[in-house]
């Protein structure tokens, strides 16, 4: 168990900071989402998440399949962020992916809650094509920590080209 | 093998198999025994101002790390109370069936010095948990978190949950590390004849002042 408690405090001693890519994407431009089905208020923000990326000309395409190991949970969560990507990783390439939505952040803090999923949707599907949290940049980014959520909902230019770049 | 190296093993094959959606496309699922890494990235809120920072929170503490230990968590809110179902919305209530699955959370027991905002008092406890940590062969890495280590103090803007661990409202703005006078050299950061508060983050561009937190403090205290 002190192996363990040391390696957790090793690895919390390195804090990255904003990096416009994270070391690690999708292998393949076509990336399968499995069929999700929630209510029509988050359904359908959720849906057209997918088309925002696949309509924005980053050359990737979101599809929904029965059988995908990349999922999407929306729940309530005892945490403080409004959308988390866990990514399983081999090398530079994310062998499958879960993206959980937090009904209990969004919920109070949207004013526009199909705007605010998109964004938050949008954002957590980026970490899947390479793309890093909270840039450090002066472009309007669907990555940034401070966009406001209740109105983009869609990748920018600075998005869409940095994910072009890596496909 | 005693009884805690065999549980951990246990949370730690239940954490894989629902990551990997017990796949065989995934070749790491394929192999028991192969190292499991799994990469967290976290959408956070941003707050405009101290002010803002201190109004979400609902408890704001100085304290120390006592003890770190890694736990797997299920962070998932249960409505299981029909009255709580009732009064779900559409929009807090998306519907589906999520499937829950233990995290791994490093968790740490900070020891309250201070208590601005909040129901707990100094020389108590409270536990605060952040994404990450390793069990078994399984880890969770977290780029985001902030280093909690012992031997220091810190203010930590928390949000407080039933049946969890605390956690911090994000990983840029919500921790600040208490100085000895004297031995800071960043800009921006508040001085006084004992000590300086200072950002965890240095991507944070809000400054905590001793004053905010005496304010804080103030506030409760009038409520």
């Amino acid at each position: 168990m002190s192996i363990m408690l040391f390696s957790a405090i090793a690895m919390f001693g390195s804090t990255i900071y904003a990096a416009t890519f994270l070391t690690y994407g999708y292998p393949s431009t076509t990336i399968p989402i499995r069929t999700y089905n929630y209510t029509s208020a988050w359904q359908t923000p959720m849906d057209s998440s997918l088309a925002n990326w696949n309509n924005a000309g980053a050359k990737v395409q979101f599809t929904k399949t029965s059988n995908s190991p990349n999922t999407i949970t929306v729940g309530n969560f005892n945490n403080t962020a409004y959308g988390v990507n866990y990514a399983s990783v081999s090398g530079s390439q994310v062998v499958s992916f879960r993206i959980e939505l937090n009904a209990s952040t969004i919920t109070p803090d949207a004013t526009n809650l199909s705007n605010f999923i998109q964004s938050v949707f949008v954002h957590e599907l980026g970490h899947s094509i390479w793309l890093g949290d909270n840039p450090t940049t002066t472009s309007p980014s669907i990555m940034s920590y401070s966009r406001n959520r209740n109105s983009m909902t869609k990748p920018q230019t600075f998005d869409i080209n940095n994910v072009r770049s890596k496909y | 093998m005693n009884k805690n190296r065999v549980l951990t093993l246990l949370l730690s094959s239940i954490f894989i198999l629902s990551v990997v959606g017990c796949s065989s496309v995934t070749p790491t699922a394929s192999s028991s025994n192969a190292p499991m890494t799994i990469i967290a990235s976290e959408d956070y809120p941003s707050y405009a101002s101290i002010g803002d920072l201190s109004e979400r929170a609902n408890t704001i503490v100085k304290g120390s790390v006592i003890e770190t230990r890694v736990e797997a968590v299920n962070d998932i809110v249960q409505v299981t109370d029909a009255a709580n179902e009732n009064e779900l919305t559409p929009a807090s209530d998306p519907g589906g069936e999520p499937s829950s699955f233990d995290k791994i959370y490093t968790i740490h027991t900070i020891q309250i010095a201070e208590s601005y905002k909040g129901g707990y008092k100094a020389g108590e406890h409270i536990e605060v948990k952040q994404l990450g940590g390793q069990l078994g062969n399984t880890e969770i890495i977290n780029d985001d978190n902030l280093k909690l280590i012992p031997a220091k103090d810190y203010v930590l803007f928390l949000e407080t949950y039933e049946d969890t661990p605390a956690s911090l409202l994000n990983s840029v703005q919500s921790l600040y590390v208490i100085k000895p006078a004297g031995k800071s050299n960043q800009p921006g950061q508040q001085q006084s004849q004992s000590e300086v508060i200072v950002s965890a983050n240095p991507e944070n561009d809000l400054s905590l002042q001793l004053t905010d937190l005496q304010e804080i403090q103030n506030e409760q205290k009038n409520q």
